[in-house]
């Protein structure tokens, strides 16, 4: 239940994480691409849409179009019905077919966003300051001169356009030319058209709440345009030159002049604070239409605009939050990332480098190259689409860090490596026969393609050749099959070849695994006949040098039986007629003594003899060893103990270090005892008068070691091996040890799976016993 | 009382030695010098134990043993040169009481002698003593009742500690004690690095029971582990 819980906190918290993650990459770039694609103006709230570019734009076309109009100029048309939309497309389908029309006016009308071009066009209006100053123009109005130029020009009237446009409350305007009202859709003055025009205010026949944007194109005379936005004045002019990067496209700059005729017009425009969409139901010609809906979609992108902006910021700060708040599960996380990265190391090295290099790549293939071909100004688009991209590619390098920490060591487990050994587990001959069978089938089938795709194109060619040469085709096929039948011999030869390799090596392993006994017989005309000779003399020649080797061992070991045997028989005597005569009485002082040295180097000539004994046989890997789990702490313990009366008696003392708990080895009690027995024995015999034997027991990992240092009496020469047989401190061996304390020593430590060191430092002498320790505690 | 002790090793001198040594204890001593020898005089002589060599001509030391075995219960001692612990088992197992290994001890052979001709004499059939509630080991016989431990029949001098150690040893014949353990049962009180005291104690028991308190055969130490009393069946 306890873990159960554990485990939904650890995905819970691993859960918040990702969707903070994931929602503050996804809106951390929406706010980034809106505020980029909106040059800022997203930023600001309140902002009016008579403030974007699109809307300068559209007031600019206007003023153009009502100048040509006013003028008897033919510029109005660039701008046809540009603010009129077919309630039925189709109508202005067949009335336009082919030319692209549709395009354009579905273009800027069509706010439905239920294509793709009506999210570019909204990208469109919504990009920066650089478009607006070459307007509509630029982008859609010279395909609209093109087409006028074309001839493809649908032709309305002037009358007409002016018709639709004055159904378009958003926009309201009056047009004077030289004093006379010659159109206007502001409702008390439509009266007046055709009037002489007498200073007539135009704004106060609006309402300054519902039309707040007025322009005037010479108001007085001086051929300047004034545009006032909530009652007052805007800046255009600056320093009075017009550049690309002026916000406004109207006459009135020095080095933009407008004509003599228009020096007579007189324009006013008005714009809705909030536009409206007017449709007007047209039945008996047409349908429905609708007006206004430009001025309208530009209010609207940009309310929509912000509104996305700030449902972003929103996501931004949600995503911060839970970022915070997974924050305090920094603990669980890790757990998590830990669990994710053993998944993760399960996977094979190539599906990971796939998804690395492939998922990237497809989502730059088919969501953000398409945009580049075919879209020209999308930044805005790829911001928006960079989300997935984003997204995604952090959550893969997230993984790949977390699975590069995880699994250090086994970051590799590629499949290949797998598929290769499995091959490799086959036999060599099997190998070998598939891959001539494959080279085989490729060399058979090579020509094959070759001639299909040579004559596939000129089936003529093949007939024609067929018809007039006859016999170089024939003999082409002919050779062909005559080298097809050749490869197939070799083929054969080399399969059996692969198989006389594989006996040959199959052999090699056979007297690796020691088999020395059977030879490897191919037949005579076989190519690796010889090679195969060669292997069972080299196998001959290990089976006798083995079976010399074991003969040897065997007799030295027998040797040492049989004299060790031979000389304990008459010793038996030795010690027997001198404990006879230690019990003779009535004998001279003299004698007694030389008795008492007859005994005790009888005595030691026994113990030489058993020593040699059981250090030949230990050298010769006969000794037996009974092991088993023992503390080595309470080994030595006892070591001393037995040992007791000598080392009272040495004058010296022993400083011991144990550590607090067992130490577990594996091993033969009675031959460690014998070690140590030695160790401390030669300690004993040969330290300085009076001074400190160090016994210590540590472990260190998986070792256990135990050292004896003590302060030689002797000096020490470095180059001595002491652990060599008969070898002595002193070259007088004038003292009592055999020579082979250390020698027994040694032996019976690597005997027992442990090592023994000796070391020199002057005249400290360091032995030092390793054995592995087991995890096993010793048996009661 | 003067018991015949026959003594077989194709090493005259040996058997001298070993006689002159017997005798000295007050034993009567044949000699013989292969095994057909030594089957000639025991049909002979009443003989109580033989000290008997292994590898001897004519016929060894162990065949010997095996057609002894055929008729007759008393006390084979092998003396050998062979040492290893599977010539020892060897000989054991096929009816020998005793294995002592040349170089010897000529004390500790006379010992041994003396000890097993005590136990075949004096003490006689193991199951005469069935019943008793004595534990019986080797050549060590321990009564709880009396808190008393007799080797080869005779009481042991022991001191009140060591007596404690001998009654939960021989209790628990062939179990390793630790140190630790010995101590908390003995002394009745927590242990801290016991194990000088208990082997101070066990050389002494050492020193009373065996024969050669250099190489026990009884009280032993299991290195690394504890100590313990070899639980020994009698060879009969």
């Amino acid at each position: 239940m306890d873990t159960k819980s554990k485990k939904s906190k650890l995905i819970v918290s691993f859960a918040i994480f990702f969707l903070g993650m994931t929602l503050f990459i996804d809106s951390l770039l929406s706010v980034a691409g809106l505020a980029v694609s909106s040059k800022g103006t997203a930023f600001d709230w309140h902002k009016s849409y008579q403030e974007t570019a699109a809307f300068r734009s559209y007031i600019a076309s206007y003023l153009e179009a009502f100048l040509g109009v006013a003028t008897g100029g033919k510029g109005w048309r660039l701008y046809g019905t540009a603010d009129r939309y077919e309630g039925d497309a189709i109508v202005q389908e067949e009335a336009v077919a082919g030319t692209g029309w549709e395009d354009w006016t579905g273009f800027l009308e069509d706010q439905t966003w239920e294509t793709w071009e009506a999210w570019e066009a909204w990208e469109a209006e919504v990009s920066g300051e650089a478009v607006s100053s070459v307007p509509q123009t630029e982008a859609s109005g010279m395909d609209l001169r093109d087409n006028y130029r074309d001839g493809t020009w649908s032709g309305t009237s002037e009358k007409d356009f002016m018709k639709d446009i004055a159904q378009n409350k958003n926009l309201r305007y009056a047009i004077v030319y030289q004093n006379k009202l010659l159109y206007t859709n502001i409702d008390n003055l439509e009266g007046q058209v055709g009037t002489p025009w007498d200073n007539l205010n135009f704004e106060e026949q609006l309402s300054p709440d519902e039309y707040n944007f007025t322009l005037w194109f010479n108001k007085d005379n001086a051929g300047k345009t004034r545009i006032f936005r909530d009652g007052a004045e805007l800046e255009i002019y600056g320093n009075g030159m017009y550049s690309s990067d002026r916000q406004w496209f109207v006459p009135g700059y020095t080095n933009f002049n407008v004509d003599e005729a228009a020096g007579d017009a007189v324009i006013f425009l008005a714009a809705a604070r909030e536009p409206k969409l007017y449709v007007s139901g047209n039945y008996s010609e047409y349908g429905t239409s609708q007006y206004g809906g430009r001025l309208y979609s530009i209010h609207e992108n940009l309310l929509e605009l912000q509104a996305q902006f700030k449902k972003s910021c929103i996501l931004l700060g949600i995503s911060l939050l839970l970022l915070a708040l997974s924050f305090f599960f920094r603990k669980e996380r890790r757990l998590m990332r830990a669990s994710i990265g053993r998944l993760t190391g399960k996977l094979w090295l190539e599906f990971k480098v796939l998804l690395f290099l492939v998922l990237p790549l497809l989502i730059l293939l088919f969501l953000v190259l398409p945009l580049f071909l075919f879209l020209g100004n999308t930044e805005g688009v790829l911001f928006f689409q960079a989300h997935l991209l984003g997204i995604v590619c952090f959550w893969l390098l997230y993984l790949g860090a977390l699975d590069r920490n995880a699994n250090k060591e086994a970051q590799k487990k590629p499949l290949i490596t797998g598929l290769r050994s499995r091959d490799l587990q086959r036999p060599l001959q099997k190998r070998m026969i598939q891959r001539y069978r494959l080279s085989m089938a490729i060399w058979l089938m090579a020509p094959l393609l070759f001639l299909l795709a040579l004559f596939l194109p000129m089936g003529e060619y093949l007939n024609w050749m067929l018809g007039v040469h006859p016999l170089p085709f024939l003999f082409l096929v002919l050779a062909y099959l005559g080298l097809s039948a050749a490869s197939i011999r070799y083929l054969k030869k080399n399969r059996r070849l692969a198989e006389d390799l594989g006996a040959f090596f199959h052999q090699v392993d056979t007297v690796r695994e020691g088999d020395l006994t059977e030879p490897l017989v191919l037949p005579a005309d076989s190519e690796l006949r010889e090679a195969a000779e060669r292997l069972n003399e080299i196998q001959h020649g290990l089976e006798t040098a083995l079976q010399e080797k074991l003969r040897s061992e065997q007799m030295k070991v027998e040797l040492v039986t049989n004299v060790s045997h031979d000389i304990k028989t008459p010793l038996t005597s030795i010690i027997s007629y001198v404990e006879l005569l230690k019990q003779e009485g009535e004998l001279p002082d003299h004698v007694r003594e030389f008795i008492q040295i007859l005994g005790e180097k009888s005595e030691r000539l026994k113990v030489i003899v058993q020593d040699v004994f059981e250090v030949s046989k230990a050298a010769s890997g006969q000794l037996p060893i009974e092991p088993e789990t023992l503390d080595l702490k309470k080994l030595l313990q006892q070591t001393l103990a037995d040992m007791d009366t000598p080392i009272t008696q040495s004058g010296l003392f022993m400083k011991l270090s144990f550590p607090e708990e067992p130490v577990t080895v594996f091993a033969d009690g009675k031959r460690l005892y014998r070690v140590f027995q030695n160790l401390i024995q030669n300690a004993l015999s040969y330290s300085l008068e009076g001074s400190r034997i160090f016994l210590t027991l540590k472990t260190e990992g998986a070792v256990a070691l135990v050292s004896i240092r003590n302060t030689s009496a002797r000096e020490l020469n470095k180059t001595t091996d002491f652990s060599e047989r008969f070898v002595r401190g002193d070259a007088s061996r004038s003292d009592g040890g055999s020579g082979l304390g250390l020698s027994i020593a040694r032996s019976f430590t690597e005997a027992c799976g442990g090592t023994l060191r000796i070391s020199i430092d002057a005249d400290l002498f360091t032995v030092t016993v390793a054995f592995p320790t087991c995890q096993v505690p010793p048996v009661q | 009382m003067n018991e015949c002790v026959l003594v077989v090793d194709d090493d005259r001198e040996i058997v001298r030695a070993i006689a002159l040594l017997l005798e000295k204890e007050g034993y009567q001593v044949c000699r013989a010098y292969d095994g057909m020898e030594a089957l000639r005089i025991l049909a002979e002589q009443p003989v109580r134990l033989i000290l008997m060599d292994v590898m001897m001509p004519k016929l060894d030391g162990l065949s010997a043993m095996m057609r002894i075995r055929e008729r007759k219960n008393l006390p084979i001692i092998i003396l050998s040169a062979k040492t290893e612990d599977t010539d020892k088992v060897l000989g054991l197992s096929m009816g020998a009481d005793d294995y002592v290994a040349k170089p010897f001890n000529p004390a500790e052979l006379a010992a041994r002698v003396k000890s097993h001709l005590r136990r075949y004499t004096l003490l006689g059939d193991i199951n005469a003593w069935h019943d008793s509630p004595e534990i019986w080991n080797g050549r060590l016989c321990y009564r709880p009742g009396e808190r008393t431990l007799y080797a080869d029949g005779e009481p042991v001098k022991l001191t009140a500690t060591e007596t404690k150690i001998i009654d939960l040893l021989m209790r628990n014949r062939g179990r390793i004690f630790p140190a630790e353990e010995i101590y908390e049962r003995v002394w009745e009180e927590p242990s801290f690095s016991p194990e000088n005291t208990v082997m101070v104690h066990i050389r002494h028991i050492r020193e009373k029971i065996e024969l050669n308190p250099k190489e026990p055969e009884y009280l032993k130490v299991v290195w690394g582990i504890g100590y313990k009393i070899e639980k020994i069946e009698t060879h009969c």
